[in-house]
């Protein structure tokens, strides 16, 4: 038996070996199959992962996004960021693994799609404006849903892959398992066989093995089988075990591929769903705001039409689509016009207030912000309006809101209003409150005064725009300088002064004698609206004319129950009609702007009063001040300031003895005598540091109730007139002089002439008959000859020699006169000085008369010097004069003597005949020149001569 | 030579006349206008000295009167006065102020009587 056995299985085994070796090499090729496709299988999901983590990614930064412009969270910003970085880090890695050109092509189209949303979304973070962020985040979101198809489509690639991967794979394990039913089968039936042949020994293992290859063809887990015959069988058992522990290891890890496919595909599924949401909510918001939200495109066909617009404007969606914007009045055309080419410009227009009209053709107020919709490249391709119904019953939130802004308004225009007493400025200040936004808000308005006599009334002043582009132009401007009305009353005010309407309003002038509309308004002392000028019959049709304005309303301005004017209000550009508040806030804000204009009138008033009197002042040539009784000035002119060179502030305060020098307070100046007789005092008084004489006279000035609280100054400088009278003096004196000397000298010459003729003779006579008393005789003749000369030199003076004048160098004159006198200069020890002007100084003079004037100055000088000394001469150019300066260091001259040392005869030297000094004053003089002596006792004397530089000056003397 | 001395000072005559005398003139003497016209007239005079003021006639008139009837007639001006700038006194031949020194009267003399001898 056990040979047969043996045998059989001997048998057996080559058959069993040949059926395993057989299905070994199947398997072979099978597993090897069934492995490849496991490698492909784990690279496709591998790609799927990669891609759905870039889908999740691109959800999260969208909501990153959608975050910030919800939040403005800068935290946003850096998750978009980060996500960003992770998703071009996922496209490298995907694009390293993708295989076919089908998977490139998808994946180019998916990363290309991405990274221009990317731009976007990177974009919206710059986006300042919420409702630019929110139609941004829209079009982002939309791209967004497009984007995420592409992605799937790449996604469907890989699935479809897989899918094929799957297929094959089950393929390749049904075919290994039916191998395996076929061992399996095969094994049974040699079981059998060698059952019959071997015995139980054989048999139960075998048995076994059949039930576990028949669980393991059913699919079911698989249990090891422990066979430990030591033959044939064991070895069967073994490798049994290991192909099915191998096709089980296998099956297991697909299932856990599966596993993690199904998984992936349900987070993708929940980003979807997400992605989705955010849409509906975005879309909800817009479909469900309580704003009207339309868009259209350029040509102001209507794009889209929330629910919001069809209660506010009546019409239905699918009416407006594709129209052009039905809700514009037809007057307002032209100014929508203006703001669509506005818009397509880039710019966003805010909270604009304007009217709309309904499909029942109702005119409405609304609150318009209008913005451009852009494309990604940021180019402008539609128009996006929200608006709101202003008209609709306005909740009483509004209007308490409203009330508390009229009245910080108020306060806010009062304060300014106080705070300036310019006229002028004043009613800048009432205009452009009436007519700023934030202020009554009217388009124009002009204010008219009451002329003095209230008979006429008279346009002050106007603003507010000439036409509807300036007036777009100049509220843009306000709004996107985001100036406030208080920037605006205390800055620079946006109205020219001189602008169309101020001009209108200042050429009008209107007498109060009709019955028109201003006329009545001020007789009344009420408000007028009226809503249409042309029909009202009250309504002079010139006003119509004059300022085009189709509705407007008049109130008065009462300031203590007086009416002193009124102002007249439209709004002209945006048609906004003038309602019952709009007036009631207006008459408030009238009352307050009248009595702030009286004040200013009436402060014009006194400033101009003052102004008058201050000119007045100011304008007097002589000299004015006022003093106090403590010898205070308190005020002076301005002829004053000019005369003493010195500013106000140096002399208000200031004593008046140490201002003027008269020497101090004391009885006998005028001022004091005016406090205590309280009349008026008049005295020529001597400057002499401001070497003038001057005429005061001094009157008490009263305060209200007649008190003497100081006096009145008024100073003529009567210099001039002293030096004429002087001059004219002098020159009587000179004739009466002259006219004595030449009659004694006539008198005195002839018996000179006898007495000297008959000496000489004599002298002749005892010389030849040689008589010693000669001598005497000589005495007579030489006597008598001084005696002529001192003739000759009176009659010299007395004489007029008449001038010759030529150009001479002044510098070369006065050496000459030097080296003349240099002999004599130097017997007497005297040094000389010059200092000479640096330059020619060509002056029309009398060259000889000038030397002998000079002459005589320095022959003063040094008979002045005692021993030795210094003589200083100096020339100098002085504007239109030269100065010639000649001092001495000689013993000085008394004031009493220095007041007549031009006085001719007049001298204090034993001999001489006082006329040198007399001749050089007169040849001065004649050459239209000036001469002055200073001296001080024991110092010495200075003679200054002044010449005039020009012919024309010299002729006049 | 004749000389017509007219002074209305004594002295003054007779020390003309003393010292024009030693010079070699032929010396006249008025102490008037009228005076000094009528020796004009008589002694033909070649030369005349004249004082410009005096009583009655002063010398501006007897010198307008003699150029009148001899405008050649040297005329010098001889006074105590200066009238040098005098438009009148350009019409005589020569202008003096009176001296004790008569040297310059001597010489005005010679001078005028000059040209005469030479023509």
């Amino acid at each position: 038996m056990r040979f047969r056995i043996r045998t059989k299985f001997m048998a057996a085994f080559f058959i069993v070996a040949a059926i395993l070796i057989l299905n070994s090499l199947v398997s072979y090729i099978a597993m090897n199959k069934l492995s490849v496709s496991l490698v492909d299988l784990y690279a496709i999901s591998k790609k799927q992962q990669i891609n759905n983590d870039i889908h999740l990614l691109i959800h999260n930064g969208l909501r990153a996004a959608q975050n910030w412009v919800n939040t403005k969270d800068p935290d946003e910003r850096k998750n978009f960021l980060k996500d960003s970085k992770k998703i071009s880090l996922a496209f490298e890695e995907l694009e390293g693994i993708i295989s076919t050109d089908r998977e490139r092509s998808a994946y180019r189209q998916f990363k290309d799609g991405y990274d221009s949303l990317y731009r976007e979304g990177l974009n919206i973070f710059t986006i300042e404006d919420p409702i630019d962020a929110m139609l941004a985040m829209k079009s982002l979101k939309e791209k967004t849903t497009t984007l995420i198809e592409i992605g799937d489509k790449l996604q469907g690639i890989f699935a479809n892959e897989m899918d094929s991967q799957i297929a094959f794979s089950n393929k390749t394990r049904n075919w290994t398992y039916t191998l395996l039913l076929i061992q399996s089968s095969v094994g049974i039936a040699l079981a059998v066989i060698l059952g019959i042949i071997i015995s139980r020994a054989i048999s139960r293992p075998l048995e076994r093995l059949s039930h576990e290859a028949e669980l393991l063809g059913k699919g079911e887990s698989y249990r090891h089988i422990g066979i430990k015959t030591g033959d044939e069988i064991e070895t069967l058992a073994e490798r049994f075990n290991w192909m099915a522990s191998r096709l089980e290891q296998t099956i297991s890890n697909l299932k856990g591929n599966v596993a993690e496919l199904e998984e992936r595909e349900s987070a993708l599924a929940e980003a979807k769903k997400g992605l989705q949401e955010t849409k509906d909510y975005l879309e909800g918001i817009v479909e469900h705001s309580a704003d009207a939200i339309i868009t259209s495109d350029l040509d102001g066909k209507i794009t889209s039409w929330n629910k919001a617009a069809e209660m506010v404007y009546g019409f239905r969606e699918e009416e407006v689509i594709g129209k052009f914007l039905p809700m514009i009045p037809e007057f307002l055309m032209t100014e929508e016009m203006v703001f669509i080419e506005r818009i397509k410009a880039g710019d966003t227009i805010k909270n604009m207030e304007t009217l709309r009209q309904k499909n029942d053709g109702t005119v409405f107020e609304i609150n318009l912000t209008l913005s451009p919709i852009l494309d990604p490249s940021g180019k402008v391709i539609g128009i996006s309006g929200i608006s709101r119904d202003l008209s609709e019953k306005k909740k009483m939130g509004e209007e308490i809101l409203r009330k508390t802004r009229e009245l910080s308004t108020l306060y806010f225009i009062g304060d300014a209003m106080r705070k300036t007493l310019n006229l002028n400025n004043l009613l800048r200040i009432i205009l452009t409150s009436v007519t700023m936004g934030d202020g009554l808000g009217f388009n124009r308005a002009i204010l008219f005064l009451l002329n003095e006599d209230g008979k006429v009334l008279k346009g002050m002043m106007g603003v507010g725009p000439s036409s509807h582009d300036e007036a777009w132009q100049i509220w843009n401007r306000i709004a996107s300088e985001g100036k406030s009305l208080k920037d605006l009353l205390t800055g620079e005010m946006p109205w020219d002064e001189g602008a169309f309407v101020d001009r209108l309003a200042k050429r009008t002038e209107i007498p109060l004698e009709g019955e028109g509309i201003l006329s009545l308004s001020i007789k009344n002392k009420r408000c007028y609206n009226i809503a249409n000028a042309k029909t009202d019959p009250a309504v002079d049709p010139f006003l119509i004319q004059q300022f085009g304005t189709e509705a407007f309303a008049t109130i008065p301005l009462i300031a203590k129950d007086r009416v002193i004017g009124l102002i007249l209000v439209d709004n002209l550009f945006t048609k906004r009609p003038i309602t019952e508040d709009d007036l009631r806030f207006l008459t408030t804000f009238a009352n307050q702007a009248a009595s702030a204009i009286e004040n200013a009138q009436l402060f014009e008033k006194v400033a101009g009063a003052e102004a008058e009197l201050r000119n007045i002042f100011d304008s007097i040539t002589d000299m004015v001040f006022l003093v106090d009784k403590d010898f205070n000035i308190m005020k002076v002119n301005k002829t004053l300031m000019e005369r003493l060179g010195m500013k106000t502030d140096e002399i208000i305060g200031g004593k008046c003895y140490d201002i003027f020098t008269c020497g101090g307070p004391k009885p006998g100046c005028p001022h004091f005598e005016t406090l205590t007789t309280r009349k008026p005092a008049i005295q020529e008084i001597e400057d002499y540091t401001r070497e003038g004489t001057f005429l005061v006279s001094t009157s008490p000035f009263l305060n209200h109730s007649g008190t003497v609280i100081g006096t009145i100054h008024i100073l003529r400088d009567i210099t001039e007139q002293r030096k004429m009278r002087e001059r004219l003096l002098y020159s009587e004196k000179m004739a009466a002089l002259g006219e004595m000397a030449a009659k004694i000298a006539h008198e005195i010459r002839n018996p000179l002439v006898s007495i000297g003729g008959f000496a000489r003779r004599l002298e002749g006579k005892l010389r030849k008959a040689g008589i010693k008393e000669v001598g005497y005789v000589n005495i007579i003749v030489g006597e008598v000859n001084r005696l002529e000369g001192i003739l000759q030199e009176l009659m010299g003076f007395v004489k007029e020699r008449p001038l010759v004048i030529q150009k001479t160098g002044l510098n070369k004159l006065i050496e000459d006169v030097f080296s003349l006198l240099s002999s004599s200069l130097r017997d007497r020890k005297i040094r000389v000085i010059k200092e000479l002007y640096q330059g020619e100084l060509e002056i029309p003079i009398d060259p000889e008369q000038l030397k002998q004037a000079i002459i005589n100055i320095v022959n003063n000088a040094q008979q002045a010097i005692v021993g030795s000394g210094e003589i200083h001469i100096k020339t100098a150019l002085l504007e239109d004069m030269v100065t010639i300066e000649i001092s001495d260091t000689g013993v000085g001259i008394p004031k009493d003597v220095l007041e007549n040392i031009f006085n001719p005869f007049f001298t204090t030297k034993s001999s001489g005949t006082g006329l040198g000094l007399a001749i050089t004053h007169r040849i001065i003089e004649m050459h239209s020149g000036e001469i002055v002596a200073k001296s001080q006792e024991g110092v010495g004397t200075t003679f200054i001569i002044k010449l005039p530089l020009k012919w024309a000056e010299v002729m006049k003397g | 030579m004749r000389i017509l001395i007219v002074d209305d000072d004594a002295a003054i005559r007779r020390l003309y006349k003393e010292e024009l005398e030693e010079e070699g003139y032929e010396v006249f003497l008025a102490q008037n206008g009228e005076e000094a016209l009528r020796i004009f007239g008589e002694v033909k005079p070649d030369i005349v000295t004249l004082d410009i003021r005096m009583p009655g006639e002063d010398g501006i008139e007897i010198l307008r009167k003699m150029k009148e009837f001899n405008s050649k007639l040297p005329v010098i001006m001889c006074t105590a006065y200066d009238h040098k700038d005098d438009f009148k006194v350009w019409a005589s031949d020569a202008y003096i102020v009176k001296s004790s020194n008569l040297n310059e009267l001597k010489e005005n003399i010679r001078k005028c009587l000059k040209p005469k001898n030479s023509r």
